[in-house]
């Protein structure tokens, strides 16, 4: 089927990208491989009326919709380990991605998701509004005070773009 | 580097394999698909569900038909009949007619309003009109004809064979026909006019002129008391100015000799033996002397 072929195409070049942009809103490889699969299953779910130039945008708006209706009903997602961890969260930070997604972490999900998609995906503050379904004024608040959090999470003064 | 250089490059992580596959992706999308259109379904039979069962609680929920309105006889009288009404204005019923519970027949409503006697009186009883045991065997036989799946009984006389009656069975139970015969003065179709009323009805009968005169009038299912059954009259005005009249009734032959109020064992038929159609049928054939 036609229908397939086309998705099937989709899914193999974007999945993974789908499960990292949901990594960087949760931080969790687990949940964020749930939030990019059902996803893709809405997206089948719509092939037909989706257009291929508009299938990317379309399966990242699900993913951040996904994860902010998670947050929202208070689901937090459980991480069950077999053992304790060898330090706290909060501290022994290595590797510079998991301390800036712990960092990120520490932003509520709405400011979480604003930064995500205005800086890790690019969008302008008009492509961010409408894929949060919200207003530009919301996206430009929401963006300034997740980035005064995340600066202070991220511990190290850093520069900023927006001085 | 600023914090949001930083984030630019939040994609490129080192990130665990992937354990989700086409397949799986693709079998519930499947799933997904199908139990749309499913619900696409079950919500058009919902509506159409609801719209029958909202239809049906409005017709229930409206008032009933005018009481002077047709259509108020069993279920199973059909008004089939292709016959004019009289062109008289109908009259207004003063109170409407339904069986006792006890009476075992059909629900039914029938409007009542007063019986006109006619205003030249038929010579019915004493001086009524002998018929021919003979040409009531014969009209028997034709009301076997007409309804060849009942069973037809015996056609008995009284008195003096004035009055005839045989019954008419089925499943449904036992109803029966009377006959019975008068002289009229003047023409069929004044005679007619003339007992336009007699049988209490509240709409006009319905009538059929033959080519020679002979008028056939067709009344509506009136009640019998206090039997609490049902009868219809079919009046037959010959050119050679005898009146036959014949009737459906929805109990037994004999029961209106037998009943009295205390007599349980008068028995009912839900309906009339004869349809509308049926019925109406006869008309012709007595008015042609067959």
């Amino acid at each position: 089927m036609r229908r397939d072929e086309e998705f099937s195409e989709f899914f193999t070049s974007r999945f993974d990208w789908a499960r990292r942009t949901a990594y960087a809103l949760c931080a969790d490889w687990s949940e964020a491989e749930e939030l990019a699969q059902n996803a893709f299953v809405k997206a089948y779910a719509k092939w037909p009326s989706i257009r291929r130039e508009t299938a990317e945008g379309y399966v990242r708006t699900i993913v951040t919709r996904l994860f902010l209706d998670s947050r929202r009903r208070g689901r937090e997602r459980e991480r069950p380990v077999a053992d304790l961890p060898e330090h706290g969260v909060s501290g022994g930070f290595t590797d510079p991605d998991a301390r800036l997604n712990a960092a990120l972490q520490q932003v509520a999900p709405k400011q979480r998701a604003a930064l995500v998609l205005r800086f890790v995906h690019d969008l302008s503050i008009e492509q961010t509004a409408a894929e949060l379904g919200c207003s530009v004024g919301n996206v430009k608040s929401q963006t300034a005070r997740g980035l005064a959090t995340l600066r202070e999470a991220y511990g190290e003064p850093v520069n900023s773009e927006c001085g | 580097m600023n914090i949001e250089d930083e984030l630019r490059g939040a994609l490129d992580v080192s990130a665990p394999p992937p354990t989700t596959t086409l397949d799986h992706v693709l079998k519930r999308g499947r799933r997904r698909v199908f139990a749309q259109r499913a619900g696409a379904v079950l919500g058009v039979f919902a509506v159409v569900a609801g719209i029958g069962i909202g239809a049906t609680t409005l017709n229930q929920a409206a008032p009933p038909e005018p009481a002077d309105q047709p259509n108020h006889g069993p279920a199973t009288v059909e008004h089939s009949v292709g016959w004019p009404r009289v062109n008289t204005p109908a009259r207004t019923p003063y109170g409407t007619w339904t069986p006792t519970a006890s009476a075992g027949g059909a629900a039914i409503n029938i409007p009542l309003c007063t019986v006109k006697a006619p205003s030249v009186p038929r010579e019915r009883g004493l001086g009524a009109q002998p018929l021919a045991p003979e040409l009531v065997a014969k009209w028997r036989d034709q009301v076997q004809k007409l309804v060849p799946e009942m069973t037809i009984g015996t056609v008995t006389g009284f008195p003096s064979n004035v009055f005839f009656e045989f019954d008419v069975s089925d499943s449904s139970g036992t109803g029966s026909v009377m006959v019975w015969a008068a002289r009229f003065a003047g023409t069929p179709q004044a005679s007619a006019d003339d007992g336009l009323w007699e049988t209490g009805d509240c709409e006009p009968a319905r009538r059929l002129v033959q080519p020679d005169g002979s008028v056939v009038q067709l009344h509506a299912v009136r009640p019998v008391e206090p039997l609490q059954a049902i009868r219809q009259a079919l009046a037959v005005y010959r050119k050679d100015g005898l009146l036959i009249q014949i009737e459906q009734r929805n109990h037994r032959s004999g029961d209106v000799a037998a009943h009295n109020p205390a007599n349980p064992d008068v028995t009912r038929r839900p309906t009339l033996p004869l349809t509308d159609e049926q019925f109406s049928r006869l008309g012709p054939i007595i008015a042609e002397g067959v």
